[in-house]
């Protein structure tokens, strides 16, 4: 039995001690993807708290990918909180002092300039674009897998990937971070 | 590396974690959770999935767009003109009606009236204080001058104490009211064209100043409209509105929101609605 479906059994049992490894094992994947979505992380945070409840409430929705089901989770909770906020926080500003930026080398060999710079990029996506970059590279997830998530094409997911990037890619590039 | 597989890079690398009370926090609530469905369902009920989906597909419970948005709106003649061609009510009056305003409540409807199911949003300026209860009940009391934060959630004997963090602005550094809408409007309104309209009416039993904004939602036909409800008297909003105008014709109403301006409000969160039986659970460094 694979690790994941050893965890999932433990939480269709209701086992805490199952639930405590998937959160460690998932929650700065999960709340990084819903800060980018989001552009805030409190209410990122709350995101995740609401994932984990509905995960502990009802583990029996999961069929299949745990992983893609939490991010799926994720990004419904953060077009919730867009659709009644009609508005993202353009939040970053400089990462260095922003909450949740724990001490991490590969960030420092990056140079948090460079990633503050290109969060703010991020920011000038489309929601779309943004979803399916951010679930891509930030989430691990394949284009197939997003493809099924958001009932998309995965021409649709590859191309709104491509043109995302790109455009992240020259606003990189007018700030010579690129 | 090319451009591209840095740009890439970089945002693989612009990576969070949580915080440790937040941990702590979200672990407590999913265990609690975990602890009510065994008690609930010894026996795993199958349907469950099934009765919670119609639950969500109902439109009477949809979630509502956030009564922040709303406030924004209020003002938007003033950050788009400075002025409101035409009306009777001034921006200016509007400002020094909602002048010395402490306590400021905003509750949110949704798209329904009358089902009990609201969220709330409290501001006290003198006391830097933010509550906001969500439709589930769940209640978070921020007191930014001692910079803690309370979270309770229905059903729950515990209430979470935890810091607030030092990044985070009461009300997003508004001095008051007026303030808050202004600039979350700015927010708002910066990218967009809207059409702006008023009109003299009543809203129950009142003289009202109708105020109205709208705007092209995507180009391709659909539309937002924001109206605003301010007492000709009082010179304050009272109420809002937020529709959604489709691109084949038709539209539906996201939010119904009511302002109200109470002279005193909630000093604890036990006051905010959490019981007294409930007791505070820190987290904060002694």
């Amino acid at each position: 039995m694979s690790d994941e479906r050893r965890l999932l059994r433990g939480l269709y049992q209701g086992d805490a001690a199952a639930l405590r490894q998937i959160y460690l094992r998932y929650k700065d994947d999960l709340v990084t993807v819903a800060t980018s979505l989001v552009g805030d992380f409190h209410v990122a945070e709350d995101c995740l708290q609401d994932v984990f409840v509905q995960l502990a409430s009802e583990p029996r929705r999961i069929r299949r990918n745990l992983k893609g089901y939490l991010l799926t989770a994720v990004v419904n909770r953060a077009r919730d909180h867009l659709r009644r906020t009609q508005t993202r926080s353009k939040y970053y500003g400089n990462l260095e002092n922003a909450p949740g930026m724990a001490d991490d080398p590969a960030r420092d060999l990056a140079g948090r300039d460079d990633l503050t710079a290109a969060m703010q990029a991020l920011d000038e996506l489309s929601e779309q674009q943004r979803e399916i970059v951010v679930l891509h590279l930030q989430g691990g997830m394949r284009f197939r897998e997003i493809a099924a998530t958001l009932n998309l094409s995965i021409n649709t997911v590859q191309s709104r990937y491509r043109y995302g990037l790109e455009r992240v890619r020259q606003l990189l590039a007018k700030k010579e971070v690129v | 590396m090319t451009s591209a597989e840095r740009t890439e890079d970089l945002i693989r690398k612009a990576r969070r974690t949580t915080r440790v009370d937040v941990d702590e926090r979200i672990m407590a609530r999913a265990e609690t959770a975990l602890a009510q469905r065994k008690q609930a369902h010894p026996a795993h009920q199958h349907t469950s999935g099934l009765i919670r989906r119609i639950i969500m597909n109902n439109n009477r419970i949809r979630l509502a767009t956030a009564a922040a948005v709303m406030a924004a709106a209020l003002l938007g003649v003033y950050a788009l003109t400075g002025s409101f061609d035409g009306a009777s009510i001034t921006v200016a009056q509007v400002r020094e009606g909602m002048e010395g305003i402490d306590w400021m409540k905003i509750i949110n409807e949704g798209d329904t009236v009358g089902d009990g199911r609201v969220e709330l949003d409290m501001f006290s300026f003198a006391s830097r204080v933010h509550i906001k209860t969500d439709m589930e009940g769940r209640t978070v009391y921020q007191d930014f001058q001692s910079g803690k934060q309370f979270h309770w959630t229905p059903g729950s004997d515990s209430i979470d104490e935890s810091p607030l963090d030092a990044n985070r602005e009461f009300a997003r550094g508004a001095a008051g009211p007026f303030a808050m809408m202004d600039q979350s409007l700015r927010l708002i309104q910066a990218e967009r064209d809207a059409e702006l309209t008023k009109e003299l009416g009543t809203r129950d039993g009142r003289q009202v100043e109708i105020w109205t904004a709208q705007w092209s939602n995507n180009g391709a036909g659909a539309s937002r409209t924001l109206t605003v409800y301010v007492d000709t008297v009082e010179k304050r909003p009272v109420a809002a509105t937020f529709e959604h105008g489709q691109a084949g014709g038709g539209s539906y109403r996201e939010s119904n929101i009511e302002f109200e301006y109470p002279e005193v409000g909630p000093a604890n969160i036990y006051q905010a609605g959490a019981p007294e039986s409930a007791s505070i659970v820190s987290t904060m460094k002694k």
